[in-house]
């Protein structure tokens, strides 16, 4: 039908919106789709078709009343909404990288079509960058600070050097991990030409790895980190919260997680609770269409082509975070033989 | 009542007076309430506890368990009020079920459920005491000194009373609560336990589950509140320092003797360590260098020790150490620290600023003496007269050098030879100077430490390196001078021999020099900026593409772990050993690459390095000395 093509048209690709703290990710995927259904079904119909139905009346005739046939038109029972039901009952909204309930941040839903590149964009494995509060001065069982209480401490010998000499150590060990994890053979000149580049990224699943971690803020007992991970998961972050503390001989809690930027999606283009509806939606899958197709390809078709080689370089998502000139891996072609 | 009279094993501390004590003797031996006198316990119950085995609490109207010593397992009674006493060691015991229960429990390894009646007062004994604070309304636990994991109760009014050491303690859920509590609040048991017309079906037993309660947000918050807070490290902290090695074990030269010789039926001895080991020193270690085989570390205290040696010593390279079977010999082989008495004059006012070792000698540099070299002389080396036929092992000689127009402030050891700087900013040589390592302008040895000339003679030199035979020397305006070997192209870019003889200025672009190192083939430095260039022959750190260069190369800073998110990050100082090298950068780092050899790079691999790779050290890295085949970092700890 007209109707559903033109509904359907641009519900085909990747958005992403603002998961808010508390809620689940599936019930975020279950509400968008809700409210996309709603409104798909509140649109307007084509008009009911019509049949020419001759139907028996009785006419005043001559001899008393006579029995003839009137042609009447009358709408098509079989179209009727209240018969067939609502035209649009079920969406294929599938979720990207999850997010726990405690979280909040981007997340990247895809729908229709779109769900066929969430797996390409999992094995892209892209960076993500999460910012995350922490408070010193205790320590409770699932890290965060809604948990039952383990242990409180002092904190009063924590100051900002001595966070970022423990985040410095943090960055080398799982550079060394990320060095390791890429299963590149040290001993050759590509090795270690990969390794001057800058980000060498493992291709396939590993534990989870933190290229770059500093300090954003730090008024004790709060402090704010920013976080670039692979393959991690929210605890693991609150538990890199945690551990920071242990290290500093006191104990830290995380109190917020929230992600900024997964792969290509930045906050800039997540949508906010108020504005999940069918044309913003429909805006924002056209929008990322293009920027989409073209990482992917470069992400991938870079993997496709090296064959067995699993290692890649991050350089569209460093180079848009950070616009330095001096780091040459914007300047690298993928394709350079 | 200080918790340290209660907790120790004779206090006899009297509690109110009881009545139907009995006594009984146990197979075990324990007669309890030995010293005849009763002294736990009220008739009705309580809960009070009181360590060791002394004393038995009554059991008015119930059974009584009295646990004598060993590996008793007892269940508490079912009844209204039960005392369970425990008795010394492994004691399992499970709290009475009554309302007031009173657990008493011995010293070591104690775990006892406390019990779920009204009020109980729980006294844990001294070591591995896991004690689940009663249930009851009010409770009172009391904790011994280590190990101890107390829950508290959950009662209305507790009180957990823990001991010293590494103690897990969630305070009382109670309304009063209060990590210290004084013993009133066990010993007056009446206030505690109330009535004992309680409902009959508050103990009921339920074995170890407890009664669900959900307990409010303010609940939760006041319990937070109420919590201990602990502190580890005081505000003015020192940090700490250590020292940690790695590489070839078996010469002794790591300074771990299990490593050679396992003192546990478990341990294996190893040939190689292939990570960081921390290396348990007596002092505070502020220098430390690696020879062929050994290593000596010193302290700059005034105390009477403070120079050690470990490894290889058939040279006497670590001085004469008395061995204890045979005390007119010495050991082949130090396995450990040991001191080296030098023959100082005032050995309480001298501190030893730097030491060096070289292939078998050694040499110490100290404040107000001068320089002591000891070790193989057989080319001059220690800069006294070679003395032909002289045996070098189990030798006691330790040579005073004075020959000097200054103070000196550096000695460095090449593989035969040995470097002298003083404080006008001159140099001098002896040993062996086969390839020109000694820059005195021949080929001969040298046995008499004298002043270098060249292109040196006259410049105020702030540096000299060498660990093999070629040298380097650095000068305060960042200027360059090498000498020695050249068969590696350390100085091909100035001449076409292999041997220079006399120091010859390097004429270098790349910035100002702030540190130099020069290693048995390769050379490097570091300059004012933090860039790392290399030059000679071997792995040099670019990648197996680059194994030979005359000129100087950078290293990539990313290498070194610059990056985005942290800009400011240099390279402060370079070391190398004989087909190694090591760099630090200013977050306390360190970067090794090179040859392998038998481990010596710390990396957990055995495979060669042709990049700078991170060695992961639980600390900052402060200082690194390498060696052939092992290296040793003087670290301070994060915090």
């Amino acid at each position: 039908m007209a109707v559903r093509k033109a509904a359907w048209s641009g519900l085909n690709g990747l958005f992403t919106v603002y998961k808010p703290s508390g809620v689940a990710s599936l019930r975020v995927r279950d509400s968008v789709e809700t409210l996309l259904l709603k409104e798909l079904n509140s649109l307007k119909q084509p008009d009911m078709p019509q049949q020419v139905r001759f139907l028996p009346t009785t006419v005043e005739g001559n001899a008393g009343k006579e029995l003839t046939l009137t042609v009447t038109q009358l709408p098509v029972l079989a179209a009727h909404p209240l018969v067939r039901g609502p035209n649009f009952t079920h969406l294929k909204i599938g979720v990207g990288h999850r997010l726990d309930t405690k979280s909040s941040g981007v997340l990247v839903l895809g729908v229709g079509h779109g769900n066929k590149l969430l797996t390409d964009l999992y094995d892209a494995h892209l960076t993500r960058t999460y910012t995350v509060r922490g408070l010193f001065g205790k320590a409770t069982d699932d890290f965060s600070d809604t948990g039952k209480l383990i242990e409180k401490t002092t904190f009063d010998h924590v100051t900002r050097d001595k966070l970022e000499r423990i985040l410095a150590v943090i960055q080398g060990t799982n550079h060394k991990a990320l060095l390791m994890y890429s299963k590149i053979d040290l001993k050759t000149q590509e090795a270690y030409e990969l390794a001057v580049e800058g980000l060498i990224r493992p291709m396939e699943k590993t534990p989870p790895l933190i290229t770059a971690i500093r300090c954003l803020q730090f008024a004790p007992p709060e402090f704010q980190l920013e976080i670039q991970c692979l393959h991690e998961t929210q605890k693991y972050l609150r538990k890199v919260v945690h551990e920071i503390g242990l290290e500093l001989k006191s104990t830290a809690v995380c109190t917020q997680v929230r992600r900024i930027r997964d792969g290509f999606f930045t906050l800039d283009s997540a949508l906010l609770r108020t504005h999940w509806n069918l044309r913003n939606i429909r805006k924002s899958i056209q929008d990322s269409r293009i920027k989409v197709q073209v990482e992917l390809q470069r992400n991938l078709g870079h993997q496709a082509k090296s064959g067995e080689r699993h290692t890649n370089m991050d350089q569209v998502t460093e180079s848009e975070l950070h616009r330095t000139e001096g780091i040459s891996a914007s300047n690298i072609s993928p394709y350079a033989d | 009542m200080s918790p340290a009279l209660l907790l120790r094993a004779g206090s006899r501390r009297p509690l109110a007076p009881q009545r139907g004590l009995r006594r009984r003797e146990l197979p075990g031996g324990a007669l309890v309430g030995q010293r005849g006198r009763p002294e736990l316990g009220a008739p009705r119950s309580p809960g009070g506890a009181l360590g060791s085995s002394r004393g038995l609490p009554p059991q008015r109207g119930l059974l009584g368990a009295l646990v004598g010593l060993r590996g008793l397992h007892v269940l508490g009674p079912q009844g209204r009020s039960g005392g369970v006493l425990g008795g010394l060691r492994g004691l399992h015991v499970l709290g009475p079920q009554g309302r007031s229960g009173g657990a008493l429990v011995g010293l070591r390894g104690l775990h006892v459920l406390g019990p779920q009646g009204r009020s109980g007062g729980v006294l844990g004994g001294l070591r591995g005491l896991h004690v689940l604070g009663p249930q009851g309304r009010s409770g009172g636990v009391l904790g011994g000194l280590r190990g101890l994991h107390v829950l508290g109760p959950q009662g209305r009014s507790g009180g957990a009373l823990v001991g010293l050491r590494g103690l897990h303690v969630l305070g009382p859920q109670g309304r009063s609560g209060g990590a210290l509590v004084a013993l009133q609040e066990l010993l007056p048991q009446r206030g505690l336990l109330g009535p004992p017309r309680e409902l009959p079906l508050q103990g009921l037993s339920r074995g170890f589950a407890k009664v669900a309660r959900t307990r409010s947000s303010r609940e939760l918050r006041e319990a937070e509140d109420s919590a201990p807070v602990f502190q580890y490290v005081g505000k003015q902290a020192k940090r700490k320092e250590r020292v940690f090695v790695w590489g070839f074990c078996h010469a002794g030269a790591l300074g771990i003797p299990s490593f050679v010789k396992p003192d546990a039926g478990w341990k294996k001895s190893r040939r190689i360590q292939p990570t960081p080991y921390r290396l348990d020193t007596v002092e505070k270690i502020s220098s430390a260098a690696c020879g062929y085989g050994f290593t000596l570390i010193s302290s700059k205290t005034t105390d009477i020790t403070k120079l050690w040696g470990m490894g290889l010593n058939k040279d006497s390279q670590l001085g004469f150490q008395r061995s204890r079977k045979d005390q007119t010999k010495s050991y082949e082989y130090v396995l450990e620290p040991s001191p080296i008495p030098l023959p100082l004059d005032t050995p309480q006012q001298t501190r030893i600023l730097q030491v060096s070792c070289g292939r078998a000698h050694s040499l110490i540099l100290t404040d107000i003496e001068g320089v002591f070299s000891m070790g193989n002389n057989s080319y001059g080396q220690c800069g006294r007269k070679v003395i032909k036929g002289e045996i070098y092992s189990e030798s006691h000689v330790i040579n005073r050098l004075q020959e000097f127009e200054g103070r000196v402030v550096q000695v460095v050891c090449g593989q035969d030879h040995s470097l002298f700087r003083t404080e006008k900013g001159e140099v001098y040589s002896c040993g062996w100077g086969a390839d020109g390592q000694t820059g005195l302008g021949h080929y001969d040895i040298t046995s008499v430490p004298t002043k270098l000339g060249g292109d040196v003679a006259g410049v105020n030199i702030v540096q000299v390196a060498s660990y093999g035979d070629s040298c380097l020397a650095l000068s305060d305006e960042g200027d360059l001078f090498g000498w020695g070997n050249s068969e590696y192209m350390q100085l091909a870019s100035i001449t076409e021999t292999t041997q220079v003889n006399v120091p010859r200025h390097l004429p270098f672009k790349i910035g100002r020099i702030k540190d130099v190192a020069c290693g048995g083939t390769g050379n490097a430095i570091v300059n004012e900026e933090g860039n790392v260039f290399v030059w000679g022959y071997g792995i040099l750190g670019k990648g197996p593409n680059l194994m030979e260069t005359a000129t100087p190369e950078m290293i990539p800073p990313t290498l070194f772990g610059l990056s985005d998110f942290s800009p400011d990050t240099r390279v402060s100082r370079i070391r190398c050993g004989l087909s190694q090298f090591a760099a630090l950068n200013n977050r306390g780092e360190l970067f090794v690459w090179g040859k392998n050899i038998r481990g010596c790079l710390g990396i957990g691999r055995m495979e060669d390095q042709y990049f700078p790779w991170r060695v992961t050290i639980p600390g900052e890295v402060v200082d690194v000395a390498c060696g052939v085949d092992h290296m040793v970092t003087l670290v301070k700890s994060f915090i």
